[in-house]
């Protein structure tokens, strides 16, 4: 099962790859867009999620991507839903 | 006629020039898509481009040696995901006015030019569909060869005559 600090470090990861930044100096509760991070990049962010954890995610979703916190709290909750069969 | 076997017109799913005309706002000589002649909504598109030495590219990429710019084969896949993008979010109905959609973001790899004479055959699939844009996996053929493969995304805009 994936952790939720798996999942935060992922999108650190990936934020940091994309905006040229240190990932460990990214702060989880900086707000995504303060790190740069626009509508494009978000849904390129969104898919990332989707392909290394199995999830589906939607629109709906997007509201989750504030900062890394939220997001990641979120896609482990997913995560975690689909583990145990549930509907995500 | 290798391509023909690859992708057999489908009665119902294609689109003629001008239908994509409808859909795209592209024109001369940008519009890089002949005709559509396969489709699912919401799933693939397989469409065409034939290139003749007459595209006005051709007189600068290169005076010696005409090969279509790469750029032009990833605006053709581009554009190819732009019509699917709009067919599945319109139903049945052709849009009454063309979206305005731009490219986000490419991840392309080419592995060999598209000369004057070549059918380009362009099969994009949709990854993701969202209400601000659009992620598609893409392949460029001739003759049953990748010519050019990767990803693209496009994001919906506003107009910005409108802003």
């Amino acid at each position: 099962m994936v952790s939720e600090v798996e999942v935060k470090n992922l999108l650190k990861n990936e934020i940091a790859n994309k905006m040229d930044l240190l990932a460990d100096n990214i702060d989880e509760n900086a707000h995504l867009a303060d790190l740069g991070i626009d509508s494009l990049q978000a849904l390129q962010l969104l898919v990332v999620l989707e392909r290394s954890f199995g999830i589906a995610l939607n629109d709906d979703d997007l509201q989750y991507f504030r900062d890394i916190k939220t997001l990641g709290h979120m896609v482990a909750s997913r995560i975690q839903e689909a583990a145990a069969g549930g509907v995500h | 006629m290798a391509d023909a076997v690859e992708a057999p017109i489908r009665p119902g799913r294609t689109l003629c020039f001008e239908d994509l005309r409808q859909i795209l706002a592209h024109r001369f000589p940008l519009l890089m898509l002949d005709k559509v002649v396969d489709f699912e909504r919401g799933k693939y598109i397989v469409g065409r481009k034939c290139v003749t030495a007459n595209e006005i590219h051709f007189l600068g990429h290169f005076p010696s040696v005409a090969i279509m710019p790469g750029v032009l084969i990833v605006e053709a896949l581009a554009q190819s995901l732009h019509v699917l993008d709009a067919l599945s979010r319109e139903g049945d109905a052709l849009p009454n006015e063309p979206l305005l959609k731009f490219l986000g973001s490419v991840t392309m790899n080419f592995m060999r030019p598209a000369v004057p004479g070549d059918q380009l055959l362009l099969e994009v699939d949709i990854v993701k569909q969202m209400r601000r844009g659009v992620v598609g996996k893409a392949v460029a053929r001739v003759d049953g060869t990748d010519i050019a493969r990767g990803e693209l995304t496009l994001m919906l805009k506003e107009d910005p005559r409108n802003e």
